[in-house]
């Protein structure tokens, strides 16, 4: 496997070369360094257009006009920039209501989503519901604990999906909450659930050991902490009972954290957490910067709130 | 281009590479983070603002289609038992999920109890439309009937008692002794409580599961699912009639 990403990384500059028309090998002497740029939102719930002036808690803020135009800045600094939805993408103002999602799924694919995972409230319409918007995104959909055998999503939901962005492999996965209890059973139909801690173990392991991902992203709908449950499976929890995965996206808890929170992992290596509120009135963005040093410096800033 | 010199070029280049650059592994030497916050100094993107527009038009002329008129303010802070508001909201969703639940399940729903926090706006005399049942209903609560027995519809009444706050109610009629905060003359359908009968109880899934402290709900004898959101219930109403209207009628009042 190693090989195999030595020589897509080997075809990447060939084929450089080889347009450019030139045969100079003497930048490859040492690997240039790279970054890798990951914006994210979170349970957006249908806010297509921003929260109300008047909202109690967020006024004035989200809308996806708005972040389209912070995505396209984010990208023309940094071409390698990945997009991620961690979920509830479904559900909170009459656009779905009345329109059934359409126009999250099209906003999301015009605005260049890589990659979503799936939340509790994307099944409010079912899972027949969620079938019949899928022709309306083109980006993917992850999550390793729910199994849709036996469903109508049988085949279209991966565990995983790696992408790459200039020869560095991200491996993303994304898990989801327990359905029992939250979400009518004759919604999720067939959808079986499994221990999130226990997928992301099989997961972490998958992505960093035989697929080689230089870059382990895990897409939680999970919810970031229960202060009256603390053991209670959580970004929290999860962060600190696995190992291998660099970066947790939350969702499911509308947890604003005033900066991603940095956490030792199983094997006391660092994993960054982070979760945006909700309605996508802030966006999470967090910069991989890769070089052959080895020394791994996180270094947080954020905005006041 | 000949495919096979390509081939061979790229051949060259590929050996050549792998022997110049001695593969080093890259790692992550730092990583640095920002919440950004979305607001109104970022400037629209307007192609996707003109990609949203037509739906935002088509749907806010369906949201604000005048459905009927309401001829006076109805809020949920007439008195403090008692609401204009609540009564609209029980009687309504009585009205409306009387008729398909008698023909399905050839049973009587006994009396209705939503919530107070439930009702999160006003509705205003004037034109009414959907909009306005998005904002007094803004969550997709759904309409169920559960069956309690004699015991529960005792602690459901103690608790109205012991609350004493608007909850809406219909059918159901009772006086509070306010300041032992006991429930005296309780009456569904105009009949006291029978101990021998269980009772058919419609309200929210919301309060069903245990919401606003309703434990009498939980564990029913049998639940029956609507699929009928309480929204959707008040919007379907507001199509069918031409006005408004509701009286205040002492369903619970203190007794005198």
């Amino acid at each position: 496997m190693q090989n195999r990403r030595v020589f897509i990384q080997q075809i990447a500059s060939a084929t450089a070369f080889a347009g450019l028309g030139g045969l100079s090998v003497t930048s490859c002497m040492t690997p240039k360094p790279k970054k890798i740029t990951v914006l994210h939102t979170n349970d957006v719930h249908s806010q297509i257009d921003p929260l109300p002036n008047n909202h109690y808690k967020y006024p004035g803020l989200g809308g996806f006009a708005r972040r389209a135009s912070i995505i396209e800045q984010v990208r023309q600094e940094n071409p390698n920039t990945i997009l991620l939805d961690a979920g509830d993408i479904f559900q909170g103002t009459p656009y779905f209501n009345y329109f059934g999602g359409e126009i999250e799924f099209k906003l999301m694919s015009k605005l260049n989503y890589d990659l979503a995972t799936i939340g509790n409230h994307d099944f409010d319409n079912g899972i027949d519901g969620l079938l019949s918007q899928l022709p309306n995104a083109t980006f993917d959909f992850v999550s390793a604990n729910y199994d849709f055998k036996n469903t109508v999503l049988e085949g279209l939901v991966k565990p995983y999906k790696i992408l790459i962005k200039e020869g560095v492999k991200i491996g993303v996965f994304g898990l989801g909450i327990k359905l029992d209890g939250l979400v009518s059973k004759n919604l999720y139909k067939e959808t079986q659930y499994s221990d999130p801690i226990e997928m992301a173990q099989e997961m972490s392991k998958v992505l960093k050991e035989e697929e080689q991902c230089d870059l382990v992203i895990c897409l939680s709908h999970i919810g970031y902490d229960y202060k009256n449950s603390p053991n209670n499976v959580s970004d929290l929890n999860l962060a600190k009972s696995t190992k291998n995965i660099d970066l947790i996206i939350g969702g499911h808890t509308h947890t604003l954290l005033p900066k991603p929170v940095i956490v030792d992992n199983l094997v006391g290596e660092k994993v960054v957490i982070n979760q945006c509120g909700k309605s996508g009135v802030y966006m999470g963005q967090i910069d991989f910067y890769f070089d052959a040093s080895g020394n791994k410096i996180i270094e947080g800033k954020s905005i006041a709130v | 281009m000949n495919s096979k010199f390509f081939i061979s070029v790229l051949s060259v280049l590929l050996i050549g590479s792998s022997y110049s650059c001695k593969q080093e592994s890259i790692s992550v030497s730092k990583i640095s983070t920002i919440q950004k916050k979305i607001d109104s100094t970022i400037v629209e993107d307007k192609a996707i603002d003109s990609f949203i527009k037509p739906f935002r038009t088509h749907l806010n002329k369906t949201l604000d289609a005048t459905l009927c008129v309401a001829i006076a303010d109805f809020t949920k802070n007439d008195n403090p038992l008692e609401s204009t508001l609540g009564n609209l909201m029980a009687d309504i969703s009585l009205k409306q999920t009387k008729p398909v639940f008698e023909k399905k399940y050839t049973k009587e729903i006994d009396f209705v109890l939503l919530n107070y926090g439930g009702m999160r706006a006003p509705i205003l005399k004037g034109p009414v439309t959907a909009r306005t049942a998005y904002q007094v209903m803004p969550f997709e609560n759904e309409l169920v009937v559960a069956e309690l027995s004699y015991e529960k519809v005792k602690e459901l009444t103690a608790y109205l008692a012991y609350a004493q706050r608007a909850h809406p109610i219909a059918n159901l009629k009772l006086s509070i002794v306010k300041a032992s905060k006991e429930a005296i003359e309780v009456k569904i359908n105009d009949q006291p409580l029978q101990e021998d009968k269980t009772y058919l109880v419609l309200t929210t899934d919301y309060l069903q599961q245990g919401g606003d402290r309703m434990d009498f709900f939980k564990n029913p004898i049998q639940l029956y699912k609507t699929n009928y959101k309480l929204r959707n219930a008040l919007i379907d109403y507001f199509k069918s009639v031409d006005t408004l209207q509701v009286e205040l009628d002492k369903r619970m009042k203190y007794a005198e």
